[in-house]
């Protein structure tokens, strides 16, 4: 389960409260130690100091003379350590020994070891650490002030015991800390270890219920998840909403497109068949020209269909690149003009004034799709316009807003549409009951996919006195 | 344990044969191992054990050598005992002082772990007997006298009222330890001085009856036997019932009000040159073979309770008296054998009992 990668949340939870654990033990480990040591030091200090207590009591003057009666319990004292030897020396002021052992090690520092048990207004008495036969001993040494007629300063009292029983009491008080704090770690790693798997219960069950979904099952995700795993589930149920509209759309699409080329194509097969079964000349040729009109028809639907799926493939394929917006709308304007004086009307382009011939307004786009969008906005307005008419394109650059924008404007004198119907003319096979052309309305729902592919905006307004203007507006390149 | 034993016995004549070649001037055979004891029992007392032992192990002679407690003491502290591998002693105070300045060395087996906690200090120093002190009387001498009114010596306090009430009759006619020179006398008396309260009246009464001193156990109960004195005063039990047994104008009693048992103890010094056999030794003393010896050839009271009491049950209960203490193996005892400590006892001792004159007033 512990990915050696670190790549399991599990893995790394548990390496990570094993750490901390390891950590809390250790220190534990020292402070129980610490602690042991520190008490059995107070408490056979305290058993030092009474023990030399009881000794300087028993100091008195007899016949000008020290004398020392070396109380019993002053050495059963020191007996609740049974098995430490003691050693000990009373010496007087000029450092004569009095009683006691010979040569005793003296404290090379006189630092005042262990204030906490220092014998209280004895500021010359210390305790000290040394080796004496080959033994580590606590010393303590103790000055007892005698002022008699004859003798006065201070007495010294030297005490010193081996450390055994002081060293098993600090390893048992250490050993039970560590066993009253051990319980309580090895209970906190188990209930670590219950909440990691309590904790990543959800992710399982989400990952569960989304691997035994089918794959047409795109319904969102229902699960009590924790507040973190919230976006996640949102995002994915976002997802999964999108796909789905998608999905929806290009069924409604497909179904459309269906029906949009079954109704001509019946359409075609009716005016075939009473053209086969006309007599009248006249009347088989108006018929079979209507026929080839179908075809036309036809032709530019699936021409159209064709094309979007084309671009639908290019938004997805395609990366946008820097294109001159001024020499592709010359160019378009070029390719349709043609076609419009057949219909008899004028296309201007008024892009010149605003932009000399050298100048260029560039845009990242991509060329084809601008072009196709170009092309059928143009196509339509020249449908519509009434001969003898001019269809305007123009370009001006807008510096309104903050970031550089230029204005594509097509206008005609045509009908134009009412305010009701503008919402509706981009969506696919949108047909105005009262518009009496042919049309496959494919054509500005193509455009209307390409300049949202671009990120630019589109708005339709009413021309004077009759006609529309279509205005796109396309983020200009810093030059 | 045994089968061990007597391996390591034949592994160790293997391994000292050419060791002792030269030194075994005593012994015919090479192959014998010579373990050194020194101590302050008497040696007809302690021979029986050490023939015990040298029959158990026939590859073993012991070699001891008697001296006074405190020469003892002082001889080793000199480094004149370096060549011994077992001091045994009954100055426990002055064997404590020599384990506590570090030269003995410890040794922990079955047997060293069987005895009381009392009995056995750091590992290092182990008690093998329990002797009581015990007060004995001549009865004869107080038969003789038939108006003194029969004793009743059950307490120190009865045995001071007794004192008081023939006063005349008993002076110069209590024996006692010479404190000075016997080191269990000091032993016992400090102990005393430590203990009881009565120990001050004893000493008054004492000093006033001009009390007699005595070197040894034997020299008392000889004393005693004579009937150069009536009353003897912290005597060991072990050497009282045995000469009671010859003498029976000895009688002895443990005292009611309490009884201190000394211990004689043994210890392995650090430089003892046969460590290994010491400690064979050491497991022969503390066992109940080496016990059971004790009791019987000895006359020594044995320190395990178990053959003490199969011992005493015959002729004399210990355990009944339930007031019996020991003196406990252990740093208490260090306090003896300070200078000025054993100056203070001492010096308190003479002059509660050497009399300024003759015939004093006092009474």
């Amino acid at each position: 389960m512990i990915s050696p990668s670190g790549k399991s949340i599990r893995g790394q939870l548990i390496l990570m409260t094993l750490l901390l654990l390891c950590i809390a033990s250790f220190i534990t480990f020292f402070l129980a130690n610490s602690y042991g040591q520190r008490s059995a030091q107070i408490s056979y200090d305290r058993l030092l100091t009474s023990a030399a207590i009881q000794v300087a009591e028993s100091i008195s003057m007899k016949e000008g003379r020290i004398t020392v009666d070396l109380p019993w319990s002053a050495f059963e004292i020191l007996s609740s350590a049974p098995n430490d030897r003691v050693f000990y020396q009373i010496k007087d002021k000029t450092g004569q020994k009095i009683t006691g052992y010979d040569a005793l090690p003296t404290s090379k520092d006189k630092r005042q070891r262990a204030n906490f048990d220092a014998p209280q207004h004895k500021p010359d008495s210390y305790f000290f650490d040394a080796s004496y036969d080959g033994e580590p001993v606590r010393f303590l040494v103790y000055k007892k002030r005698l002022t008699e007629a004859n003798y006065s300063g201070d007495v010294s009292i030297q005490i010193g015991q081996t450390v055994i029983a002081r060293e098993a009491l600090a390893n048992e008080i250490s050993w039970r800390g560590i066993q009253l704090v051990f319980p309580f770690i090895s209970v906190g790693f188990i209930l670590v270890m219950l909440g990691i798997w309590q904790l990543l219960k959800p992710i399982n069950k989400l990952n569960r219920a989304l691997s035994s979904r089918t794959g047409f099952d795109l319904s969102k995700i229902d699960l009590p998840v924790p507040t973190e795993l919230e976006p996640l589930v949102q995002s994915i149920n976002h997802f999964m909403g999108q796909l789905e509209n998608n999905l929806n759309q290009l069924q409604r699409f497909t179904s459309e497109a269906a029906h949009q080329l079954r109704t001509p194509l019946a359409g075609l097969k009716s005016q075939a068949q009473n053209a086969v079964s006309e007599e009248d000349e006249d009347v088989r040729h108006k018929q079979l020209l209507r026929v080839i009109e179908s075809c036309d028809m036809l032709n530019h639907t699936v021409t159209q269909l064709l094309m979007q799926a084309t671009l639908s493939h290019r938004f997805q394929s395609q990366q946008l690149t820097q294109i001159d917006l001024v020499k592709m709308t010359k160019t378009v304007c070029k390719q349709v003009v043609v076609s419009a004086l057949q219909q008899e009307v004028e296309i201007a382009f008024e892009g010149e004034k605003a932009f000399a011939k050298e100048q260029q307004a560039h845009i990242l786009g991509d060329e084809f799709a601008l072009e196709q969008m170009l092309r059928n906005i143009l196509e339509n307005a020249i449908k519509y316009s009434p001969a003898h008419s001019v269809v305007v394109v123009s370009l001006a650059k807008i510096d309104a807003s903050s970031t550089p924008k230029i204005a594509l404007s097509v206008q005609d004198k045509g009908i134009g549409i009412p305010d009701s119907e503008k919402p509706h003319v981009f969506e696919r096979f949108y047909r105005s009951a009262n518009n009496p052309r042919s049309g496959t309305g494919l054509g500005l729902a193509i455009a209307k996919e390409v300049v949202d592919h671009h990120g630019a905006s589109l708005e339709l307004v009413d021309n004077a006195p009759t006609g529309l203007i279509v205005n796109i507006s396309f983020e200009l390149l810093e030059p | 344990m045994i089968k061990f034993l007597s391996a390591f016995i034949l592994l160790m004549i293997s391994f000292t044969a050419l060791a002792n070649k030269q030194e075994n001037a005593l012994s015919e055979s090479a192959s014998k191992l010579i373990l050194k004891v020194k101590g302050a029992a008497d040696t007809p007392e302690i021979t029986p054990l050490f023939n015990a032992f040298m029959n158990r192990f026939p590859n073993i002679i012991v070699q001891y050598e008697e001296l006074g407690s405190r020469e003892l003491y002082q001889e080793f502290l000199a480094g004149e005992l370096a060549d011994a591998d077992v001091i045994t002693s009954s100055a426990m105070d002055l064997q404590i002082k020599l384990v506590n300045d570090g030269h003995a060395q410890a040794y922990r087996s079955e047997q060293t772990r069987s005895l009381p906690e009392w009995a056995n200090w750091r590992d290092e120093i182990f008690g093998f007997t329990y002797e009581p002190a015990v007060i004995a009387y001549n009865h004869d001498f107080i038969s003789r006298n038939s108006s003194i009114i029969a004793p009743s010596l059950q307490s120190r306090a009865q045995m001071l009222e007794f004192i008081r009430q023939n006063s005349h009759r008993l002076k110069g006619l209590i024996g006692t330890f010479d404190i000075g020179k016997v080191g269990i006398g000091y032993l016992l008396w400090a102990h005393d001085s430590q203990q009881s309260s009565s120990y001050g009246r004893v000493l008054e009464s004492f000093g006033i009856h001009d009390v007699r001193l005595y070197p040894s156990s034997a020299a008392m109960l000889k004393a005693l036997a004579d009937g150069e004195i009536a009353i003897a005063y912290n005597l060991l039990g072990s050497y009282a019932k045995s000469w009671a047994k010859t003498y029976p104008q000895i009688k002895f009693v443990l005292p009611k009000d309490y009884t201190v048992a000394i211990m004689r103890t043994a210890f392995i010094p650090k430089t003892a040159p046969n460590a290994k056999l010491a400690k064979v030794f050491l497991d022969f003393l503390l066992s109940q073979q080496g016990q059971q010896v004790l009791a019987q050839q000895s006359n020594l009271f044995p320190i395990n309770a178990k053959v003490r009491k199969d011992y005493l049950n015959t002729s004399f209960d210990l355990s009944d008296t339930g007031n019996t203490r020991p003196i406990a193996l252990g740093l208490k005892l260090l306090v003896l054998t300070d200078e000025m400590k054993r100056k203070i006892i001492l010096d308190e001792w003479s002059q509660a009992l050497i009399k300024p004159e003759k015939g004093s007033p006092l009474e």
